[in-house]
């Protein structure tokens, strides 16, 4: 009786936040579990121990006192990642390359070793998660596949496919736009275009506002594009998805030019507008997979 | 499935009993809904204190009476050595005390107020009347202080006098507001006002009585005193008029154009003073008023109710609004989040700014609000690009909280700037919250969002407020404690409730076609 009220009211098929919330994330997501996803440290503590496919972590700071001990381990990398562990909306990773004369350089500019032990001491000390104290994380710094730049030339586009118990049940790759300022999220001004799981094809490009089938800024196609390792990728998604405690997850996943699909970050509250990109709704999909 | 059954069950229990005992409750007693307004009443004591005294001394003043617009009640007084009469005259009903004693006298003389706001609506075209009747001859004609024959009364009159009543009565009043206000005790007369250009509220009474009278409209000055809680020997004079059969009320000094707060006590008509005593006599008065809420009658609420917290204890009214409603403005909140979609800064914020605009003007509150918000969002803005650790940079956004009230609050006092004045009494660690989260949205999204979620947060926050001004709602809940069940039950459903928000049917409108 419950139900058939239900139905008449929410009727669409488009799932809604208040319905993400109560019947997948709290169903099937138990909040303890929810730091080894949002801990991007213990994160990948459990991804190397399962073998899966991620970017090289080269080292975790804990403590301000180790900084300098840590560093002279990374200083012979040519390219790094520096994140806080549990920062949020990108804030506070660093992305250093070192340049000919052998000075790090990030955004044009020379970091000293002093403003880059500055930095993870703000990430060790809190300035990027609101207050409570975090860790760092080195990684190896991802080098997108030249597929990428055949959509946008710039930043690190990614794929993010939603499971369900561990079957992916819908896709998209988000693509920076010259608004987004090299960042793909949809409510940045990213385009997140939908895919054709079947197939391993790119559909329709969303940017908030419009459909598009060629990128909005250069003229690239992307409606109808192939998408290179698509199975790999999928795999990839199943297999992590079977090393966390967590059956609702959004996974986010980029393709380096050399090792191929790599797991970035997984979500436990992915957002929703995965079906705008894909001009359809969760709903039915998820349900199907439920019972 | 048992589980949502019992729910189911519980719910529909908890639902309907408390609004059946409701129901009942309000059979069994005799009331009407007006009847559960928690009502504002005042105690006022009158306290004498006479001293020096000559052999017999007489002290007289004016007693209130119950009219249309008051109800004096309980009349009580402690003292002795007095003997106390009363006796009705043209002007009120006079008290006069015989004292035969030659120690100092103390007495008190109490009673209690409770004040109707009244309101009249005069016709655009209100036309002259002509008035022969004897008894109103004396209100227009010149008195002593309202000299309403003299040459530049008349003058002035004429001058002001429009086509009709109420286009004068406009005008007159017009004019007298313009006049500069002095808080002077000095008796001041119609003429002498004309003369100085300026005068307190005694002077402002009569120039605008003895006006209307040169112009024809029946008029008189009403002696009393506002009722606030405090103590005070002020006593306020005003003016009313005499039109369509009723005496219609002006006060000038305070801005009120034929109607009057419920907080003006009325002690006599006409130009008297309040106090006549023997000479020689040292005498001196204050009211000592204080104000509390009550149920029109204690008994008539019977079984449970939450009316003794008002009655006895003398709750204020403040603690009670928070205590009785804050459950109702957080139903509110939650219906505009999660069925509404309707996001702003934090989750109860809304329901603390709402509390914190209850006895300010909304529109001056909401824009000081917004005001002082955007500063310290701004300076927040500038701290983030010097990357400071987030408690003191929280810290340096509470003192500059404080900086902005403060320079507002003197900016306020020296340019006589209301709403700078009133930005003092802004809720400090509220506005700290909310520019803070103003300024993360700022930094992470951009401004028109930031803007957007700030003028949702006006928006919750009014109506919250609008919620905790409401006396009937407290009277309700002060009635019918037993309905905060069913409110629970709402929240039960609305917590589980997996509808899409109806901002999302936007959202999602390109797919959902």
């Amino acid at each position: 009786m419950f139900d058939k009220w239900k139905n008449r009211i929410i009727g669409s098929e488009i799932l809604g936040i208040n319905e993400r919330n109560m019947d997948y994330v709290y169903q099937l997501n138990p909040k303890k579990y929810f730091t080894l996803a949002d801990d991007k440290v213990k994160c990948k503590e459990l991804l190397h121990a399962n073998n899966i496919a991620c970017a090289k972590t080269y080292g975790v700071v804990r403590r301000i006192g180790d900084i300098s001990r840590m560093w002279s381990n990374l200083n012979h990398y040519k390219k790094i990642a520096i994140k806080p562990a549990n920062g949020s909306g990108g804030g506070g990773i660093l992305i250093l390359k070192k340049n000919a004369e052998g000075y790090w350089v990030s955004g044009g500019e020379i970091w000293s070793e002093q403003k880059i032990f500055t930095h993870m001491a703000r990430i060790i000390m809190g300035m990027y998660s609101f207050g409570s104290s975090d860790h760092v994380l080195v990684e190896q710094c991802i080098e997108p596949h030249p597929f990428f730049a055949e959509i946008y030339a710039a930043g690190v586009p990614d794929f993010r496919i939603i499971l369900i118990k561990d079957e992916p049940v819908m896709s998209m790759l988000r693509v920076p736009t010259d608004k987004s300022g090299g960042k793909a999220n949809l409510h940045q001004g990213g385009l997140g275009i939908g895919i054709d799981m079947e197939k391993g094809t790119l559909l329709d490009a969303f940017d908030g506002h419009t459909y598009y089938t060629h990128h909005p800024d250069n003229g690239n196609s992307i409606a109808g594009k192939e998408i290179p390792m698509w199975n790999t990728l999928v795999a990839l998604s199943i297999a992590t998805s079977k090393c966390f405690p967590l059956d609702y997850l959004g996974i986010d996943i980029v393709i380096d030019a050399e090792l191929g699909p790599l797991i970035m970050e997984i979500n436990v509250r992915p957002g929703l507008g995965i079906q705008l990109a894909n001009k359809s709704g969760l709903k039915l999909l998820l349900k199907a997979k439920l019972n | 499935m048992l589980l949502k059954k019992s729910f189911f069950i519980a719910s529909m229990l908890l639902l309907l009993l408390p609004i059946l005992f409701s129901a009942f409750k309000y059979s069994q007693n005799n009331f009407e809904i007006s009847d559960i307004i928690p009502r504002e009443i005042y105690t006022v004591s009158l306290e004498l204190e006479m001293s020096d005294l000559p052999k017999k001394a007489v002290v007289k003043s004016y007693l209130p009476e119950s009219n249309q617009r008051q109800e004096i009640r309980n009349h009580t007084w402690y003292g002795d050595s007095i003997t106390v009469t009363t006796k009705k005259n043209e002007f009120g009903t006079q008290i006069i005390w015989d004292v035969a004693d030659f120690n100092d006298v103390l007495y008190t003389y109490e009673y209690e107020v409770e004040g109707k706001y009244v309101r009249f609506d005069l016709p655009l075209d209100s036309p002259f009347e002509e008035h022969s009747s004897i008894e109103l001859q004396q209100f227009l004609s010149s008195d002593p202080f309202i000299q309403t024959s003299h040459v530049q009364i008349e003058s002035k009159a004429k001058e002001l006098k429009k086509h009709s009543v109420l286009a004068t009565l406009r005008s007159n009043f017009a004019y007298v507001k313009s006049i500069r206000s002095s808080n002077t005790r000095l008796l001041t007369d119609a003429v002498s006002v004309l003369r100085l250009n300026r005068a307190s509220c005694n002077g402002k009474s009569r120039l605008f009585t003895a006006l209307c009278r040169a112009q024809g409209i029946p008029s008189r000055v009403v002696g009393g005193t506002i009722l606030e809680n405090v103590q005070k020997r002020t006593s306020h004079l005003w003016s009313e008029i005499y039109y369509g059969g009723s005496w219609i009320p002006f006060d000038v000094m305070n801005d009120h154009f034929a109607m009057l707060p419920a907080n003006y006590l009325q002690l006599y008509t006409g130009d008297v003073y309040l106090f006549n005593y023997t000479k020689d006599l040292n005498f001196d008065y204050q009211f000592d008023i204080k104000k509390k809420y009550q149920s029109l009658n204690e008994k008539r609420i019977e079984g449970l109710s939450l009316w003794p917290l008002l009655n006895e204890l003398h709750l204020p009214m403040d603690l009670l609004r928070s205590l009785l409603l804050l459950p109702l403005a957080a139903l509110l909140i939650a219906i505009f989040r999660n069925v509404v979609g309707i996001n702003s800064f934090g989750i109860l914020l809304p329901a603390l700014i709402g509390l914190a605009l209850v006895n300010v003007d909304l529109v001056t509150g909401l824009t000081a609000f917004g005001i002082v918000i955007v500063l310290v969002a701004l300076l927040h803005l500038l701290l983030e690009k010097w990357s400071l650790l987030h408690v003191p940079k929280v810290a340096i956004i509470l003192t500059s909280v404080i900086i902005t009230l403060l320079t507002f609050g003197i900016a306020g006092v020296l340019l006589d700037w209301e709403m700078g004045e009133m930005m003092i009494y802004l809720p400090i660690v509220i506005i700290s919250i909310t520019a803070e989260r103003f300024a993360k949205v700022l930094n992470e999204e951009d401004l028109s969002e930031a803007l957007k979620m700030l003028l949702n947060t006006a928006l919750i926050s009014l109506l919250t407020c609008l919620i905790f001004r409401s006396k009937l709602l407290i009277g309700v809940f002060l009635t019918f404690p037993e309905l905060y069940l069913p409110l629970i039950v709402i929240l039960l459903f609305l917590g589980r409730w997996i509808g899409m928000r109806i901002s999302e049917y936007r959202r999602f409108s390109p797919t959902l076609n």
